[in-house]
């Protein structure tokens, strides 16, 4: 079975700062990071490997220091790394990048079948979750997103059985491979990568691919293939600031109380 | 183009297969089929309402209006290639400035919002989005439409109706009785390429975010995730779509200026619900269900709804507690306190993320966005991550012992206070004056 995991880099939001003035982040200080999602991803990836056998491929885009994810990636159990990397990618939105990252699953594909695409559920910086769903429609993988259980795989039948999800409900599934996935972190928690596995990723060959590498259309790929374009950006407004209750600890209480039933809150009795 | 894919809709039940329409079609787009008229070569229809004219039952109709054409208009910039089809303009909405927009994007009118259903009822993020819904469509002066895909459309038509709809389409079929990706986008993109929309809203619920995010794939067109403000740009005719990025730190107000329709999806909880009305006359649109078989790739093998309770997002009063309680024993004070007033207990992220409380309790970015009456505040800093989930609550009180705590910006009363000195003592008064109301 080969699985392909699509990563990101990105920056730390928690951070991360904002000029108030500008509006624009300053990333300075701001480390890169594995999104988490995506490590989750991996780990979902590994334990279909174990299950199954196989391989998995870990592909990312963006500049050469995303290098660092792909090895961490591998570090967890990953077999390969790709890196979409140059000018041409740069400024893509979602639609952008799952054009960008489709064409190079379909290079991957040329070699061997793509069984499985497994994203994490959404990335830490744009919380989007667009990437995912996108690919899947781009090669036509069926779509099955929020995914808590990988419940069975049947390479014979070529179907594949999960759990999706939703805030509503938990729905069994079983759909046609090849699929996309987009897996719930809580249930793929990850483990510590041993000595070996972290000498083995050092020693992986880093492949990476420019746009022509994967025949991409220059026109669908970063600023040029995106649809949307930042009007603006700003720090989020500051309110006033709140009027301050100030007393003993009764006087408070009393002026809480009567706060609350001018808001019309009905206190029993 | 300069076309506007607003074609016939014919009412199967009404027809009575007189025939009347398709002599009188100038484009011979209509013919019977089993004795019912149909629309068989939708690219010809030109929306010149001819045929509505003619049906002696008014089983056709167009839901965007008749098409005026323009004898010989001098628009210089009109597409040469699009040949006999005149520049059009929908006779039913307000005069548009549809011939300086970019060709690539004129002829896309209306506002639709997708109704996401838990069986029989539209879920309440659907409902929200009518709303705000509402105004984009009156400052655009097109007509507010919903779309609703299902296996059985109960009162839902009626609801969305209430809610403030013009039209609803309505997709029903038996194939489409649970959510699935491909058939329930294909119907979608079926009825947006036939419609064309301006503006499509969908709200950020897993699988509003799962459907969007197929169509704008298919539809090559944009999406912008998770808003949290919407505005039009008239002149443009463009969304001004506004979300928090990075974890909140940042606002960034999103635009296609040259793909429609424009997609967006909204954080449920962001908009009230519209005013119900009883009186709402909405016009009840039937879509066509044309799935492939590439569309019939998932079987659903079983469904176990999720019990959530009562939800944070219908709470009036929200009493909610941060990493300054300490504990899970700390957040039994918040519990006592909500019970008291009638309320519901909430938390920040790290109270989740310490176990301290569930999941159900968490309000912020990757919570739950409220809009309470009353957000009481306690022992929670304010990180943007919290702020951007409770910020729409008519009042907020904070207590924190920190007077420097962020909370204090976005609250409309603060005390500095120690929560576990104000909040026993709170307690115990409560308990006695509901002791009082019960003896009398």
């Amino acid at each position: 079975m080969q699985i392909v995991v699509p990563i990101k880099q990105v920056p730390d939001t928690m951070v991360v700062r904002i000029d108030p003035e500008t509006g624009t982040m300053v990333r300075e200080g701001a480390p890169a990071i594995t999104n988490p999602d995506d490590l989750h991803a991996v780990e979902a990836a590994n334990q279909l490997k174990e299950r199954y056998g196989g391989s998995i491929t870990v592909l990312s885009m963006g500049p050469m220091q995303a290098e660092e994810s792909l090895r961490e990636a591998l570090s967890l159990g990953a077999d390969r790394a790709i890196l979409l990397s140059g000018r041409e990618f740069a400024g893509a939105d979602t639609l952008a990048t799952s054009y960008a990252l489709s064409m190079a699953i379909r290079r991957i594909a040329e070699a061997a079948p793509v069984d499985l695409v497994i994203c994490g559920r959404s990335a830490l910086d744009g919380e989007t979750g667009q990437v995912g769903p996108g690919l899947a429609r781009r090669l036509q993988l069926t779509q099955l997103t929020y995914v808590k259980e990988i419940l069975d795989v049947d390479q014979q039948a070529r179907t594949i059985t999960v759990i999706r999800e939703t805030d509503r409900q938990r729905v069994t599934v079983r759909g046609r491979l090849p699929a996309l996935l987009t897996v719930d972190h809580t249930s793929f928690p990850l483990h510590e990568a041993p000595l070996p596995e972290m000498i083995r990723a050092a020693k992986v060959p880093l492949e990476v691919w420019g746009g022509a590498d994967v025949h991409a259309d220059p026109q669908l790929l970063g600023l040029k293939g995106s649809p949307t374009v930042v009007h603006k950006s700003f720090a989020p407004p500051q309110p006033p600031g709140a009027q301050w209750l100030e007393g003993e600890t009764d006087t408070l209480i009393e002026q809480l109380m009567e706060l609350l039933a001018q808001k019309g809150v009905k206190i029993d009795g | 183009m300069a076309e506007v894919r607003n074609v016939v809709q014919i009412n199967r039940s009404m027809c009575i297969g007189d025939a009347a329409c398709i002599d009188t079609c100038p484009q011979a787009a209509l013919d019977l089929e089993e004795g019912i008229a149909k629309l068989i070569e939708p690219d010809r229809c030109d929306a010149c309402g001819l045929c509505l004219d003619v049906c002696p039952t008014g089983a056709i109709t167009l839901p965007l209006g008749r098409v005026v054409k323009q004898e010989a208009s001098p628009a210089p910039e009109s597409n040469p290639s699009s040949g006999s089809q005149a520049k059009p303009e929908v006779a039913s909405a307000a005069p548009r400035p549809t011939e300086t927009l970019d060709p690539r994007i004129a002829g896309y009118a209306g506002v639709w919002v997708y109704l996401e259903h838990d069986g029989p009822q539209i879920v309440r993020p659907s409902l929200e989005l009518l709303s705000i819904a509402r105004t984009l469509a009156d400052t655009l002066h097109v007509p507010l439409s919903a779309i609703l895909v299902t296996d059985d459309v109960a009162e839902m038509p009626a609801t969305a109706a209430a809610y403030g709809a013009d039209q609803i389409y309505v997709a029903s079929d038996p194939r489409l009785a649970f959510y699935r990706t491909e058939a329930y986008a294909r119907v979608v993109i079926d009825a947006i390429q036939a419609y064309k929309p301006e503006i499509v809203l969908v709200p950020a619920t897993p699988d509003g975010r799962d459907l969007a995010s197929a169509i704008a794939t298919d539809l090559q067109t944009a999406l912008t995730a998770d808003c949290t403000e919407l505005a039009v740009d008239l002149t443009k005719r463009q969304l001004l779509a506004t979300r928090p990025a990075f974890g909140g730190n940042m606002m960034a107000t999103i635009v296609a200026p040259h793909h429609r329709p424009q997609l967006a999806t909204v954080r449920p909880g962001t908009f009230p619900l519209p005013e119900k009305t009883t009186d709402c006359p909405a016009t009840i649109l039937p879509l066509p269900v044309m799935l492939r078989p590439e569309d019939e790739r998932q079987e659903i093998l079983a469904i176990e709804p999720i019990e959530h309770g009562p939800s944070l997002q219908d709470a009036e009063i929200i009493v909610a507690g941060g990493r300054g309680m300490g504990s899970k024993e700390g957040f039994t004070l918040i519990e006592q306190l909500a019970r008291l007033l009638g309320g519901m207990p909430a938390a920040s992220r790290p109270c989740v993320e310490a176990c301290w409380v569930p999941y159900t309790y968490q309000v912020g970015q990757t919570g739950q966005t409220v809009r309470p009456k009353v957000y009481i505040a306690l022992g929670i800093s304010g990180a943007v991550q919290h702020v951007v989930g409770m910020k729409n609550a008519e009042c907020i009180i904070a207590i924190n012992n920190d007077p420097r705590a962020p909370i204090f910006q976005v609250a409309h009363y603060g005390i500095v206070a120690d929560a576990f000195e104000l909040l026993p003592r709170w307690i115990k008064r409560l308990e006695a004056k509901s002791l009082v109301g019960e003896e009398r």
